[in-house]
């Protein structure tokens, strides 16, 4: 759990980036996708979202506009701009390189060793 | 129960809007996350759940926005200003989601928000010190080889003194300063190395 949770957390910004490659979105919509997309085992706090979101706006990498909803309140959107798009995929090859090497490093040349029945043998 | 939500959110910004009153970032942050609260209260009555779990689901789901309002007013002491250039660090932990609001605020008080932030904390200071370094605020020679060279003039003048005088073999002893002016290149270029 905590291996899963502090490597999720290391790239909120990767997978924020990464929602709205599919297009614009909002806070509950993306991490309502992130509950989906995991068989509801993760979701975001808000306040890691919205800090996640200015952090990245005031980057460069998305900008956000208000929806024009006819009923109820307003939603808030986020686009991913250009610079975001080439941030993502620099994050996507550095975390592709990483988990390539994490992995081998981790077998350090042996097998895996969570099946217990392949021990026995 | 909706108006309860919003009587909580409104509860959560009160002291910041009282410390900044007309401020429109934070009116706006406020405006995002009673939507996106709302609808998540609605998402979770759809799916079944009594409104005093859908209630509970909401609030559990915000997490602790302090140091959220603190960035937004712009009156964080530790000058998290300078934070929006680095993309790197994300600051809090994302939560185990259970569908039972009872375990999921039992999760909320392990919390993982505040340690990583603190890590975070750590991180940009280390980084910051290298930074000065590297403008040369700071003179370029890190202050361990500062240290480590000092303590090896001090035990080299000592040494030649108390072998001098004790031995009085002034003609050999003067070779110690050869000796540490190796000893000071070794530990330079062990420094250069490191850095």
């Amino acid at each position: 759990m905590s291996i899963t949770a502090d490597l999720i957390r290391g790239h909120t910004d990767a997978i924020i980036l990464a929602a709205l490659l599919q297009g614009d979105s909002y806070g509950y919509r993306i991490n309502r996708a992130m509950v989906d997309l995991t068989d509801g085992r993760y979701e975001l706090k808000e306040a890691t979202l919205y800090t996640a979101f200015r952090r990245l706006e005031e980057a460069g990498y998305i900008r956000s506009y208000w929806g024009d909803e006819a009923t109820g309140a307003r939603r808030r959107y986020y686009a991913i701009t250009l610079n975001g798009k080439n941030a993502y995929y620099a994050m996507m090859r550095e975390w592709r390189e990483a988990s390539g090497l994490l992995e081998k490093l981790m077998r350090f040349g042996g097998t895996d060793g969570g099946d217990d029945s392949t021990e026995q043998i | 129960m909706k108006e309860k939500l919003k009587e909580h959110i409104q509860i959560l910004f009160a002291d910041a809007e009282r410390r900044s009153p007309d401020n429109r970032q934070l009116a706006e942050l406020k405006e995002e996350l009673l939507q996106n609260t709302l609808e998540k209260y609605d998402h979770m009555i759809e799916t079944g759940r009594t409104p005093e779990t859908a209630y509970a689901l909401a609030i559990s789901g915000i997490g602790d926005i302090e140091e959220l309002l603190n960035d937004v007013i712009g009156e964080d002491p530790i000058g998290r200003a300078t934070r929006g250039a680095k993309t790197a660090d994300a600051p809090a932990a994302p939560v185990l989601r259970d569908q039972d609001p009872e375990e999921n605020r039992e999760s909320d008080e392990t919390d993982e928000n505040v340690d990583g932030d603190e890590d975070d904390e750590d991180d940009e200071d280390d980084e910051d010190d290298e930074g000065e370094n590297g403008d040369g605020k700071r003179p370029p020679r890190s202050r361990w080889y500062a240290l480590v060279s000092g303590i090896i003039w001090t035990v080299t003048l000592g040494s030649y003194f108390a072998l001098s005088f004790t031995t009085h073999a002034w003609s050999t002893t003067w070779l110690l300063f050869i000796m540490g002016i190796a000893a000071d290149n070794v530990a330079e270029g062990i420094f250069d190395l490191r850095r």
